[in-house]
């Protein structure tokens, strides 16, 4: 090719040097490319030192003659605005004109789209496009780097951790291959068993830990387990390395790769011999405790039949006792009429001894017949049934007037043993009676709520002192300040037992010399299985 | 393909779906690497695998996934991290369009192992052009309509894609005539 003969038409020359200058012998730029228009506007006309300075190489004076001698040298232009562009001069010596060649030079296509240049406005074979993708490249290769390293530290970090965690422990740890053979242990696992590490590696945990009292049904488990990589949860007595018998529980699993192959199996070895000697210790005290247990029940039966026996036999002398005393009463009353009067008194307190002694064996024989009471429950007018029970049965000495019976609430009909309840409310009233002096009051409050009825007995008597109020309820206990008042000591636990076969619960407060009172709390429906329970 | 895809899917199930996900995708996809680098090459099963986990995963379909991730690709990756790179790719949809076969002809530069996909645009009119889509891999002809998708919700364009070319019926290549 004869190259005298490569002419360019200006619009070629655009094409591929978009931001190619011409500079006339004086100086003046004579003609532009269309990118280069873009970016600084018409600089046509204008001396080319005015809009751009040489940077590199640098000349003494901005003449022709001295751009033509940096033809064979790496241009560096810096314009007015701080824009750089590289590139070469070349002297066309039929024009008598320096064409510059080259584009501006950015750091990133940011500054590109800052001076309002597209891809379009580059020639396509100029490679700073593609250097200025590559820069890019880089960066974001750079952020992912940066990015992959956090995220390592961070994983490094997890792994610290759990290493310490599995290290620092108190649980062993064991590490195995998909054959059971041992590839690592931690320290707790070393103190557990007494074997280092290298004396373990490559053995199995039966070859090692296991012994003559091992169950064989548990060995033969985790063997299974481990070989079948299949979790596993297991206790199993081992032998430390000096041959002590230690209790493990051993939990572990297998670890599967993506491929879903078994790479190895993890176990965590629990000392619970400590645990293990306590159940057995408790084992035995619950066996001993049942025992203790089966003995006192027949014993209580023993004690009932006893009492049964007891009571019907005692019954019939104190009755013999009793009418015999009032025959001799009666003969002497009419023989003896002058003398009477001095021995009635002895007649009086033989009778309340009689009287007493009757009581407490009723009282005894309910207590051992209290397991076989058979309800009879009955819808009742609580108000009207306790009304009843003062009428008939405190009549004598006018005594019904210290009574005064509140009713609060919506009324309703409760569901009670009437003959049963009978001996609760008796009971209180007398008892109330009995420890507050006769010129005082009684309260008795009736108080329906949306499910139970409270039903409080007040006195304003010689109270319950507070040291001995723990004791209430139970059988024979009798309060220091009422020994010279008559009582079995029985009475008040009759009533709580008649309660809790009721379904229903009795507290007290007391005070002494201020007064007693109790609150019985009572389901409106009572309910059978309860009371199965309860017995 | 390069790691930047891959990574570009991670992205997306992370940013939609939360890591959890992500880690069940990986699982499932049997891809056994932890992190990707944008310009390292990866197996091309290794995307394809990852696309179909996703679209098992997420119970849409992979076509639908393919579509979502091209999409994704130009508003997200694209843009958040080419963003300079995409904005001098043109002014409109249409300089941009046309501009593509030249700016995916470079790419082979920077990414040498690369084997990008080559465009041709040709029928160019005021409001329609035909891009040729001539690639060695299948199945991505969806992920290519995404990618023009995203292209029209970046310049606020509204564009219809018809495909009036395909490998399917016999073709060498597809066309996509755009219209906007």
């Amino acid at each position: 090719m004869n190259f005298s003969q490569l002419i360019l038409s200006k619009e070629q020359l655009n094409t591929l040097f978009p931001f190619f200058i011409t500079i006339n012998k004086e100086g003046i730029i004579e003609t532009i490319g269309n990118s280069q228009k873009k970016l600084f506007g018409d600089i046509t006309k204008q001396f080319f030192h005015e809009v751009f300075t040489l940077v590199r190489p640098q000349i003494t004076s901005f003449d022709f003659t001295n751009l033509l001698s940096c033809t064979e040298q790496f241009i560096l232009l810096e314009s007015k605005q701080g824009i750089t562009l590289n590139g070469q001069f070349i002297y066309l010596k039929t024009d008598e004109i320096i064409l510059f060649i080259g584009s501006p030079w950015f750091s990133s296509i940011e500054k590109v789209l800052e001076n309002n240049l597209t891809l379009n406005d580059y020639a396509l074979h100029n490679p700073i496009i593609d250097l200025l993708q590559l820069v890019k490249t880089h960066e974001i290769v750079t952020i992912d780097l940066k990015n992959t390293l956090q995220n390592l530290q961070e994983q490094k970090k997890i792994l610290e951790r759990l290493s310490l965690i599995v290290q620092e422990t108190n649980d062993g740890v064991i590490m195995m291959n998909n054959k059971g053979e041992i590839e690592w242990v931690n320290a707790a696992f070393e103190k557990n068993s007494e074997y280092i590490l290298t004396e373990v590696k490559g053995k199995r945990l039966d070859y090692i830990l296991e012994g003559q009292e091992t169950d064989p049904n548990t060995s033969q488990y985790l063997k299974d387990r481990i070989l079948n990589a299949e979790m596993f949860d297991c206790e199993i007595l081992n032998y430390t390395k000096t041959g002590n018998k230690v209790w493990f529980r051993l939990k572990g699993q297998p670890i599967f790769d993506h491929e879903g192959k078994v790479t190895q199996i993890f176990a965590l070895q629990e000392n619970i011999s400590l645990r293990k000697k306590s159940e057995s210790l408790i084992a035995k005290a619950e066996t001993e405790i049942r025992n203790n247990l089966t003995k006192a029940t027949e014993l209580n039966v023993l004690k009932d039949k006893f009492i049964r026996v007891i009571s019907h036999e005692l019954r019939t002398p104190l009755a013999a006792i009793q009418s015999s005393v009032e025959l001799i009463e009666k003969k002497l009353r009419k023989t003896n009429q002058e003398n009477y009067p001095t021995i009635e008194r002895h007649f009086t307190i033989v009778y309340t001894e009689i009287e007493r002694l009757a009581m407490m064996m009723k009282n005894l024989l309910f207590l051992s017949y209290e397991k076989e009471i058979k309800l009879n429950i009955v819808k009742t007018d609580i108000e009207k049934y306790i009304n009843e029970l003062i009428q008939n049965s405190f009549f004598q000495f006018n005594l019904t007037k210290r009574f005064e019976v509140v009713s609060k609430g919506k009324k309703q009909l409760v569901e009670i043993d009437q003959k049963l309840f009978w001996h609760v409310i008796a009971n209180l009233l007398s008892n109330a009676i009995k420890y507050s002096d006769p010129d005082k009051k009684i309260i008795i409050q009736i108080q329906f709520t949306n499910k139970e009825v409270l039903i409080s007995v007040k006195d304003f008597g010689m109270g319950i002192p507070e040291s001995e109020q723990q004791y209430l309820f139970n059988t024979f206990y009798r309060a220091t300040n009422i020994e010279n008042i008559d009582g079995n000591g029985l009475g008040l636990v009759i009533i709580k037992n008649m309660i809790d076969i009721h379904n229903g619960s009795i507290n007290f407060n007391s005070r002494v010399n201020q007064g007693t009172e109790f609150t019985i709390s009572l389901p409106v429906y009572y309910k059978k299985n309860k009371v199965q329970k309860h017995h | 393909m390069y790691g930047l895809v891959n990574k570009a899917i991670e992205d997306l199930v992370i940013e939609n779906f939360g890591r959890e996900k992500w880690e069940a995708v990986k699982k499932k996809s049997g891809v056994k690497v932890d992190f990707f680098v944008s310009n390292e090459p990866y197996e091309d099963n290794i995307t394809y695998q990852l696309a179909l986990a996703v679209a098992d995963e997420t119970d849409i379909h992979i076509d639908k996934v393919m579509n979502i991730f091209g999409e994704y690709w130009v508003l997200k990756t694209g843009k958040e991290k080419y963003g300079g790179l995409m904005q001098a790719g043109g002014n409109n949809l249409k300089e941009f369009i046309i501009n593509l076969p030249n700016f995916h002809n470079r790419i082979l530069l920077i990414y040498p192992k690369l084997q990008p996909p080559e465009f041709k645009v040709d029928c160019i009119e005021n409001n329609s052009l035909h891009l040729h889509y001539i690639s060695q891999r299948e199945g991505l002809q969806e992920f290519v309509r995404g990618l023009i998708n995203g292209l029209g919700k970046m310049y606020k364009t509204e564009v219809t894609i018809e495909m009036i070319q395909s490998r399917s019926t016999g073709a060498d290549h597809e066309i996509f005539k755009i219209s906007w």
